[in-house]
């Protein structure tokens, strides 16, 4: 399994890609901005991308809105991982189509179980795509 | 004094009265040993059988008492026969009725009066049986009794002396009969006997009197029988006869008295009477028999020669009298010489005829002499005597004194001889002329009076005064035309007189025929041996009456200066004190002869003498001074200031003398200034404070703001007096549910934060300490106010900061900790022991300090109210469940156990929050017990709060900090922070989240024993379904309504308690609500909530009752479908519930039964015909009911379990507003009539359980609601 992890922060992109990489065994790409993270996605076309909100530029609802956009990457699954994690916040985000968010700081040990218990869940519906 | 009231039987009771011929009888030995029986069993001097007449009281027995009767007006037995019972006037002093009655304040001094009535077999009171005492007291019950007993005994005799009477009256001639035959002789003796014949029995009653003696009484035999004899005795002899008689009898000796009689038509005749015993063979008295013979004649001749006597003498004496012996037959006349010398002649001039005399009588005298003459002639008048003119020799008038008698008669009384004297009187009449003409014209009142207080001649100026004539003045005695205040004043006055003292001036008052009253001042001077009193008097009525007026006014001018707390002062224009008051020498320290000795220029202190001279020179050319202030000094040197005014008097346009009138202020004016000069240091200090100060009013409206008020919010401060608070406000602290001046008074001594509007529309933060001070009104609120946006803003900026900041702490975080946490799962190889700790160590520090950062931006959330619930029903067991998984790791780590209890309860809470809590408080608590311990949680239902407890065995709190455990930062010790790894912030959140939950946390705790925290969540109440009425309760302040809530509840509502604004508008929200019922006071707070409720109510017709405390000042929407009550009484909150309900009033019907089928069937039957049905099962239930509201109808069981239906009906008797319940008694048996008047209240109706039908109790039913509706109707 292919994850793509979005995050401008490089020391949270490594610690998570050791974590999926070591503890849950996937495979992992790492993009250092929202556009490089598009251009990753369309190349490598991930089962699943990790989403970092707060991120210079491009953040990360901008980035999954341009990625609802584009036919090859609008269904892969979009998780955010986000520092910020008040109830109306969460559904802000879950509002916007993203599959699942899970909250920093991780634990890098279960972080990987995480990720597979939302990738599991039934989809929730996407308002706008029915 | 009050005259007792005729009695309503009056008429009838004095025809009984007089049908026992008691009245005036003689005494009777009987009688008087009750009375003697009665002072002595009650120890009282006195003690009397009186009979009550119309007029007076007559004693038919008297002990201690020498009247024999007395007017009736006194009479105390005139009050006690009005009742049956014994009238006791412990001490008549004391009573109204009695204590300036004369036989009160004279003699006999009556004191104690104790007096039964004497009731005769008709019914009707007589009199009394009375005790009197000279001291007050009183009886006991057994002397009572005693006289009760003596009074009865004495009303059986009045009635067997009364059957007797009319027994003997019955058969007079039976008697008489009887007498003939038996001693026929004597009774013809005595019947043809010239002297009267009597007899009576024992007791004195008369069994018969012969002819002679009816004549000589004017009786017929029938009317002299019994005491019918009594009757021909003249009254005025009366006492003395019987006394005589009582006499008698007691030495046993014969009776023998003159007295007098007088026959019922007025002639009165002396009789000589005799008496003596019949004594039977066995030596018993029987009765008495007695003769009387009529010596009047005899009397009347004795009298006669008795006055020849006299005459003879008087010619003796009187040498200068002239004689005259005339025979009537011939007309011849024996003159002597002085008869013709006191004329002028010689005797030899004068033929010896009667003629001569004729011809010299005046002739307007003549018609009066022969008047005279004819009357002694006709034995009309004893003798002869006129006083007349005659003419003299030389033609003038002579007045003569004429006196004669008739000295020898014919048989049939014709006069032969005639003799007599001349006097001459006439210097004596001319100066009695003199003295009359003047008597006559006299303006001032000239009388002579006899020494028994009647006028003997009056002159004409009696008349024009009083308005009486002559005749009527002279007929009475003169003390009864005096004012009967002056009375007793005159009396002794009139004694002085005759005693021979003389009176210079005596007033008194004369009431005048026209009812008015003159005084009159007398000088009189009395003539002893005449036996008269010479006086004049002079009407002073009107200088009387100016002097009275004089008087008053000089005394009260007289008070009004001496006692006046103003200084007065009189000076003279020479600046001499001539009068001042005692307030003026008091301020001074002056006496009056000092002050007598002082100018006014001693006193004036030279400041202000140059002020007082012009003032006093402006006053004396009659200009009038304003208000004038001037500084004395006392003697003592004292600067006294004085504020008054100052006028002059003028007398024939000079001016006299000036008058002052001064009040000090000096303590005044020093208080004053002392004032000022607080008021000006406390308003400077106001003035430059930099706190805004807001004073209020008596009514909360705002009065004043100081400048720091006025640059704060933006007003000046009048633009704000007189305007209520409440319009600059934007939000209010939290916790004021209402704003009134009750809960403000509430934050006195604290300070509250407020959000306010300014003048420019921003909105400001302020902090505001309200308190209070002392006026000379009472007590004021004011507030002081700071401006504390600026420090707001400073503190969000800096939460903001913090949360930042936490925020941005959480990126680096998160790559350290999931560094140590993949080190630590040796995800990339194996590390060395030492290493794995050190790893470890840093992996829990990291771990702390997320769960800092987190409990920070916790709290900054909840300062901003950021913090959202995601509210879900859930069971308490899901949350401990969530809240002990998250802790079994650190139990087990501190081998702690956790007990869990808890019922199958629901609560509505955002379950991620609370089970935060309930991990932090169960964090603490293993944190803080030993090992071994154990913790535990448990949950249960109280009402309508679901309780949650954490408790544990540690080392529990101290005291003195258990109401700071929930702050900020607080632990028990600064130590504890860093050895159990707590942020200090678990505690506040927690208490901040149970909050926003509408819940309530707090903690109990013992030292060393462990500690309890207890979170109260509001239950979720019973489902509501469809068809249930809820009702929603609104008290502010965590209050409660029970009788509210009772009531709701009997009317069938789900009652849904409602604590904050926030509920209310939530469950007016949910479209639930049947009935809305807020308690709210008058303020703008609650106007606004009611508008917040209006437009909450999406439905639009949710029905609201305000209960408010009062009605005033109300700016409350209008809608038909809000009601408001002020301090209402529950019927009519009953009643507007149920018109909300849309009920019909009065159909309201509460029944009373304790058979449930039997009550169910009632009830059915009644909601059938339309009614509003309560039910109580019990008379306490029943009660209790309707005294919170009374129903339209009552259906009673006369059976209850409890108290029974008897018991209900005249417990509701016992109130007024009850008395007229309609009832319908529903019982078993059929009720007698007595129980059923037990059981009336209003409209009542009665059914027997087995024999009625549903037809006869709808139709009794039917009739009692009907009769309700026509009472209530217009």
């Amino acid at each position: 399994m292919k994850i793509l992890i979005i995050d401008d922060e490089e020391d949270v992109r490594r610690i998570a890609t050791l974590s999926l990489v070591h503890v849950g065994g996937f495979a992992v790409i790492e993009a250092c901005s929202g556009e490089e993270g598009l251009r990753l996605a369309r190349e490598h076309r991930p089962d699943a991308i990790l989403l970092d909100v707060m991120m210079p530029v491009m953040d990360g609802p901008a980035t999954l809105a341009a990625l609802r956009d584009d036919p090859l990457t609008r269904d892969i699954p979009v998780l955010f991982v986000t520092a910020r994690a008040t109830p109306s916040e969460v559904e802000d985000l879950e509002s916007l189509g993203a599959k699942g968010i899970l909250t920093k700081p991780f634990h890098a040990l279960s972080f990987p179980d995480q990720l597979k218990a939302v990738l599991d869940a039934e989809p929730p519906p996407i308002p706008g795509l029915d | 004094m009050i005259k007792a009231p005729i009695p309503e039987n009056e008429a009838r009771r004095l025809a009984t009265l007089r049908a026992y011929h008691v009245l005036d009888s003689m005494p009777e030995l009987e009688f008087d040993e009750i009375t003697e029986l009665a002072a002595a069993i009650c120890h009282t001097p006195i003690s009397l059988i009186s009979l009550v007449d119309t007029n007076r009281q007559w004693f038919k027995s008297r002990r201690g008492l020498d009247a024999g009767e007395t007017s009736r007006d006194y009479a105390f037995c005139a009050h006690a026969i009005l009742d049956s019972g014994t009238m006791i006037v412990p001490d008549a002093h004391l009573d109204a009725r009695f204590f300036d009655n004369p036989l009160v304040t004279s003699a006999p001094h009556v004191r104690f009066y104790a007096g039964a009535p004497l009731t005769v077999p008709s019914g009707e009171r007589l009199g009394t049986l009375c005790v009197i005492d000279r001291e007050p007291r009183t009886l006991s019950a057994e002397q009572i009794r005693a006289i009760e007993l003596l009074a009865r005994h004495v009303a059986s005799r009045l009635e067997m002396r009364r059957q007797i009477a009319e027994l003997e009256r019955s058969a007079p001639e039976i008697r008489s009969a009887a007498a003939l035959l038996g001693d026929d002789r004597f009774r013809i003796l005595s019947d043809a006997a010239p002297v009267g014949i009597y007899e009576t029995d024992v007791d004195g009653l008369c069994v018969y009197t012969n002819p002679a003696w009816q004549k000589i009484a004017g009786l017929t035999f029938a009317e002299s029988l019994g005491h019918g004899w009594s009757r021909a005795i003249h009254p005025d002899d009366r006492d003395r006869v019987f006394a005589e008689w009582q006499q008698a009898v007691f030495e046993k000796r014969e009776f023998e008295l003159e007295y007098r009689f007088r026959t019922p038509e007025g002639k009165v005749s002396i009789i000589d009477s005799r008496a003596r015993a019949i004594i039977s063979p066995a030596g018993e008295i029987i009765g008495y028999v007695g003769t009387m013979s009529d010596i009047t004649r005899r009397r009347q001749a004795e009298n006669a020669l008795r006055a020849k006597e006299q005459q003879l003498q008087r010619v003796i004496e009187g040498s200068t009298d002239g004689f005259w012996d005339w025979d009537l037959v011939t007309g011849a006349v024996e003159f002597s010489a002085r008869w013709a010398e006191m004329l002028g002649y010689e005797l030899d001039e004068i033929e010896p005829h009667v003629r001569s005399w004729e011809n010299l009588v005046h002739p307007d005298d003549v018609s009066g002499v022969q008047r005279v003459l004819n009357e002694h002639f006709e034995g009309r008048l004893p003798h002869y005597e006129t006083e007349h003119r005659m003419r003299t020799k030389s033609g003038a008038w002579k007045w003569i004194l004429d006196r004669g008698k008739v000295t020898a008669r014919a048989e049939d009384g014709t006069p032969l001889r005639m003799a007599g004297t001349h006097s001459d009187i006439d210097e004596r009449k001319r100066a009695e002329d003199a003295l009359d003409r003047f008597f006559n014209l006299s303006l001032d009142l000239l009388g002579i009076a006899d020494t028994k207080g009647q006028f003997k001649r009056i002159n004409p100026a009696f008349e024009e005064t009083f308005g009486y004539s002559n005749a009527e003045m002279l007929g009475r005695p003169f003390l009864e035309f005096v004012h009967p205040d002056d009375r007793a004043r005159t009396l002794s006055e009139l004694s002085r007189l005759a005693a021979g003292g003389v009176t210079f001036r005596f007033e008194n008052r004369y009431i005048c025929r026209d009812g008015s009253v003159k005084w009159i001042a007398w000088t009189a001077r009395p003539f002893v041996e005449e036996g008269l009193i010479y006086t004049a008097g002079r009407d002073i009525t009107a200088e009387r009456a100016a002097a009275e007026v004089i008087a008053a006014s000089e005394a009260r001018y007289r008070d009004l200066f001496e006692n006046a707390s103003d200084m007065i002062q009189s000076v003279d224009v020479e600046g001499r004190f001539r009068l001042v008051n005692r307030a003026w020498l008091e301020t001074l320290g002056y006496t009056k002869e000092e002050a007598e000795a002082l100018t006014i220029f001693d006193v004036i202190d030279s400041v202000y003498l140059p002020h007082c001279r012009e003032m006093l020179q402006r006053v004396l050319t009659g200009e009038s001074v304003p208000k004038l202030v001037v500084g004395f000094r006392t003697k003592t040197g004292e600067l006294r200031i004085l504020e008054g005014t100052v006028s002059c008097r003028f007398e024939d346009d000079k001016p006299v003398a000036t008058r002052g009138i001064f009040r000090d202020v000096t303590e005044q004016k020093k208080a004053e200034d002392e004032l000022r000069a607080r008021e000006s240091a406390l308003r400077s200090i106001i003035e430059n404070s930099l706190s805004g100060i807001v004073t209020f009013d008596a009514e909360g409206l705002i009065e004043t703001l100081n400048p720091a008020a006025e640059r704060i919010l933006g007003y000046r401060s009048p633009e704000l007096a007189g305007v209520s608070a409440s319009a600059l406000v934007v939000a209010a602290p939290a916790e004021l549910n209402l704003l009134n001046a009750e809960t403000l008074r509430q934050t006195l001594g604290r300070t509250t934060e407020w959000q306010v509007r300014r003048a420019d529309g921003r909105f400001i933060q302020i902090e505001l300490a309200l308190f209070e001070f002392e006026t000379t009104h009472g007590r004021q609120l004011a507030a002081d106010i700071q401006d504390i946006s600026a420090r707001r803003e400073v503190e969000r900026m800096k939460r903001e900061f913090v949360a930042t900041v936490s925020h941005e702490l959480r990126t680096p975080l998160t790559s350290i900790r999931g560094s140590l946490d993949l080190l630590q799962g040796r995800v990339l190889g194996e590390l060395t022991p030492a290493a794995h700790e050190l790893v470890t160590i840093a992996q829990r520090n990291t771990t702390r300090l997320i769960g800092l950062i987190n409990d920070i931006l916790d709290l900054e959330r909840l300062d901003n109210g950021k913090l959202e619930l995601q509210i879900e029903h859930i069971g308490v067991d899901a949350l401990f469940r969530d809240a002990v998984d998250a802790v079994t790791a650190m139990a087990d780590a501190a081998a702690i156990g956790i007990d869990q209890q808890v019922e199958p309860l629901t609560v509505a809470v955002d379950s991620h929050r609370l089970v935060q809590v309930l991990v932090n408080l169960l964090s603490n608590a293993i944190k803080f017990s030993p090992p071994g311990a154990r913790v535990r949680l448990s949950a249960m239902q109280d009402a309508d709060r679901v309780v949650i407890e954490v408790s544990d065995h540690g080392r529990g709190i101290p005291a003195q900090h258990l109401d700071r455990i929930f702050d900020r930062f607080q632990q028990v010790e600064a130590s504890d922070s860093r050895r159990k790894g707590g942020s200090g912030l678990g505690l506040a959140i927690s208490r901040a989240l149970v909050e926003l939950h509408h819940g309530t946390i707090r903690v109990s705790s013992e030292e060393g024993k462990g500690s309890t925290f207890s979170i109260r969540l509001p239950a979720v109440p019973r489902a509501v379904t469809p068809g249930d009425r809820v009702a929603g309760v609104f008290v502010p302040l965590d209050g409660a309504l029970p009788a509210v809530e009772q009531m709701l509840a009997e009317e069938g509502y789900i009652v849904s308690r409602l604590l904050t604004p926030g509920e209310v508008l939530a469950a007016v929200r949910s479209g639930h609500l049947s009935i809305l019922i807020m308690s709210l006071d008058a303020q703008p707070a609650a106007t606004l909530l009611l508008s917040q409720v209006r437009a909450a109510d999406t439905r639009g017709d949710t029905p609201v009752i305000v209960l408010a405390s009062s009605s005033q000042s109300i700016e409350w929407l209008s809608d038909n479908l809000t009601v408001f009550l002020s301090g209402a009484g529950d019927l009519d909150l009953l009643h507007a519930i149920r018109k909300f309900a849309g009920e019909t009033a009065n159909n309201d019907v509460l029944i009373i039964e304790d058979d449930e089928a039997l009550l169910s069937i009632l009830r059915r039957q009644l909601e059938s015909e339309g009614m509003q049905v309560r039910t109580a099962t019990t008379g306490g239930a029943a009660i209790a009911m309707i005294r919170r509201a009374a129903p339209t109808l009552i259906v009673l069981d006369v059976r209850l379990p409890d108290i029974d239906g008897f018991d209900v009906v005249s417990m509701l008797h016992r109130e007024e507003r009850f008395r007229r319940l309609p009832l319908l008694v529903y019982s078993g048996l059929s009720l007698g009539s007595r129980e059923r008047e037990r059981l009336t209240l209003g409209p009542t109706r009665f059914l027997t359980k087995a024999t009625s039908d549903d037809a006869a109790f709808r139709k009794l039913v039917g009739e009692l609601i009907r009769s309700v509706r026509a009472e209530h109707a217009p």
